[in-house]
């Protein structure tokens, strides 16, 4: 939401409490993962910020830094007026919000401030507190490990008559902010389901390769792929995210609420091209590509071309066997790496003497039987191929 | 910004259905009977209490009588020698027979809008529970008059009084109760509270004591007749 640029427009103070979030606060940066904010930077980064504020040089221990964090944040809270807040989960027949926290900066916020503002998306409602049991079971175990947080907080409503502390005030946000938008879409609905955990991210071998900055959004990872482009439906570039996955589907595995990511993935791209985002050239060469792998002649046809064509610039001996640069569109490439020597041959043209190499006896069978017929063995695999995509 | 009737018209229009104006039915509802279950025996409960409390790093502390309890406590704080204690209202421990003690060390019983300084000075906090949950070593505590919710956040040291028979087998048991007892009006802050404060935010490396307590005891008084 972008909520502190705002306060600091208006000439209001605020602060992150989650150590995480404040290192990245002071830091001028984007959190780069949804559980541990700031697992970007190193203690010796952490160690000279920190020095930095607190104008005293702190040894890079994350001991001392915590307890630096522990003590500048204790005078916050004491200080501020309104502590602001998240939801994990709101429940319904009680009105009551639920905060999980580790480090109890979610029960600072909401304790000692007079004013407390819980800001929540639309879908973090459940029905009752025997589904918290359910949600309780799956968040933490998911997102850290752990089989509870430290601190499970269901708050309802503000302080009331003779209670010694808590706020005078709770304030309730729900925000829609294009999430509605997914209701009654049968392909995205579910990405409503997210609990927020980050157990995708953390297997995504996208996510662990490029970070969390990469995503340029608060949401990184499978997730954010997914949810970033939902959120932001008219902005072309950010669709783009869609790509950044191999559609491994290890992000579906590891979730808790077993959204089909890489399925949604697929969706987000489909509907990219609908909507005309992609180049002329890139339409152009998927049109062909369909074409020809549609056909089995034509793409007989077209491997012998690609043969030729590699024997001619690549290949066999010639260019010391390697050739170091592509020219063109596609130069970037192979700025960094070496273009392979091409095989001998294509796998249609090896296929009978793979054939010839089976050896005669049960495995001879399975041989025979696709003998027959390697042009359907090309049509059988490019149908399980569809399957997989739907 | 959207008003309330906008919201709920547009919600249900993205479903294709009329405004929901009755209470839903919900066809599953909790967790799976597999799990709810699962319960333990009264000793096996304080054992796998214990178990979890150690693994979460607080130290847990036994007693067979509320006598042996009370001087567990004096001979804790005596060797914590704290600069100052607050503790819950006395009333809170009626069933613990350690006034005496908390008197000894000028426990102070926070009440209505008792100084933060007060709060912020002490480094000792003592509570008692609600219920305790043996699965995942949490106390339940419940904020009420006389029952402060900085008492168990603000000090360096929790200390907190458990009696066995409050020890519950799953989260779903301590659920269950509060609900028994307040229907669908639940105390104005429910804490579950599982170990020290802890963050793992630099570089993964974990610390005790970000915001709340970097200590927690729990003394549990073996009430259950066997």
């Amino acid at each position: 939401m972008h909520i502190n640029h705002r306060f600091t427009a208006e000439g209001i103070d605020c602060i992150e409490t989650d150590l995480g979030e404040y290192i990245v606060q002071l830091a001028k940066e984007m959190p780069s993962h949804i559980i541990i904010r700031a697992i970007h930077k190193n203690r010796h980064q952490i160690a000279e910020l920190f020095s930095r504020v607190g104008g005293e040089p702190l040894a890079p221990e994350t001991s001392v830094l915590a307890g630096f964090a522990r003590r500048k944040l204790r005078q916050t809270f004491l200080q501020a007026d309104v502590g602001m807040t998240g939801c994990n989960f709101a429940i319904a027949e009680t009105g009551s919000i639920v905060l999980f926290s580790n480090e109890g900066n979610a029960r600072m916020c909401s304790t000692v401030p007079k004013t407390h503002i819980v800001v929540m998306g639309m879908e973090r409602i459940i029905p009752s507190w025997d589904d918290l049991e359910v949600m309780a079971n799956l968040l933490p175990r998911s997102a850290t490990g752990q089989k509870l947080t430290v601190y499970m907080s269901a708050l309802t409503g503000p302080r009331r008559v003779e209670e010694g502390d808590g706020p005078d005030e709770l304030h309730v946000i729900i925000l829609d902010n294009g999430r509605s938008n997914q209701l009654g879409d049968e392909e995205f609905q579910d990405v409503l389901n997210c609990i927020r955990c980050g157990a995708c991210l953390n297997v995504c071998p996208v996510y662990r390769q490029i970070g969390g900055h990469a995503y340029g959004s608060v949401y990184p990872g499978p997730i954010g792929a997914v949810l970033t482009p939902l959120l932001n439906k008219d902005d072309p570039d950010i669709q783009e995210l869609s790509y950044a996955s191999s559609l491994c589907g290890a992000c579906y595995e590891a979730c808790p609420v077993k959204i089909p990511l890489h399925d949604m993935l697929v969706h987000l791209r489909r509907r990219k091209v609908e909507q005309g985002h992609t180049p002329t050239l890139e339409r152009f060469a998927f049109r062909m590509f369909a074409r020809t792998f549609g056909k089995a002649s034509r793409y007989r046809v077209a491997t012998r071309m690609a043969k030729g064509m590699q024997r001619r610039t690549i290949g066999e001996g010639r260019h010391m066997g390697i050739l170091s640069k592509i020219a063109g569109p596609l130069a970037g490439w192979t700025d960094h790496r070496l273009l392979p020597n091409p095989e001998g041959g294509t796998f249609r043209d090896r296929w009978n003497q793979l054939l010839a190499e089976q050896p005669s006896d049960d495995h001879g069978k399975v041989g025979r039987s696709t003998v027959s017929a390697p042009v359907s063995g090309v049509h059988s695999s490019s149908k399980s191929s569809k399957e997989d995509e739907g | 910004m959207t008003n309330r009737e906008e919201f709920l018209n547009h919600i249900a229009a993205r479903l294709r259905r009329p405004r929901v104006t009755d209470k839903p039915e919900q066809p599953v509802r909790g967790t799976p009977s597999f799990w709810g279950n699962y319960e333990l025996s009264s000793s096996d409960r304080t054992a796998k209490f214990e178990e979890e409390l150690a693994k979460l790093g607080v130290k847990a502390h036994r007693f067979s009588s509320s006598e042996a309890l009370s001087a567990g406590l004096e001979q804790l704080l005596t060797q914590l020698s704290p600069r100052s204690v607050v503790s819950w209202a006395r009333e809170s421990f009626h069933s613990f027979a350690v006034d005496s003690v908390l008197d000894r060390f000028d426990a102070v019983a926070m009440e209505r809008d008792e100084s933060m300084t007060v709060m912020e000075q002490a480094n000792v906090g003592i509570t008692t529970v609600e219920t305790a949950i043996a699965d995942t070593g949490t106390i339940v505590v419940y904020a009420k008059p006389g029952q402060s919710r900085l008492v168990s956040l603000l000090p360096t040291v929790h200390i907190a009084l458990v009696r066995a028979s409050q020890i519950v087998t799953r989260l779903g048991e301590a659920i269950v109760r509060l609900e028994q007892e307040y229907g669908e009006f639940p105390p104005s802050a429910v804490y579950f509270i599982s170990g020290p404060s802890r963050s793992s935010d630099i570089e993964n490396d974990l610390t005790i004591g970000v915001h709340g307590p970097a200590e927690v005891h729990v003394l549990i008084w073996d009430d259950v007749v066997l």
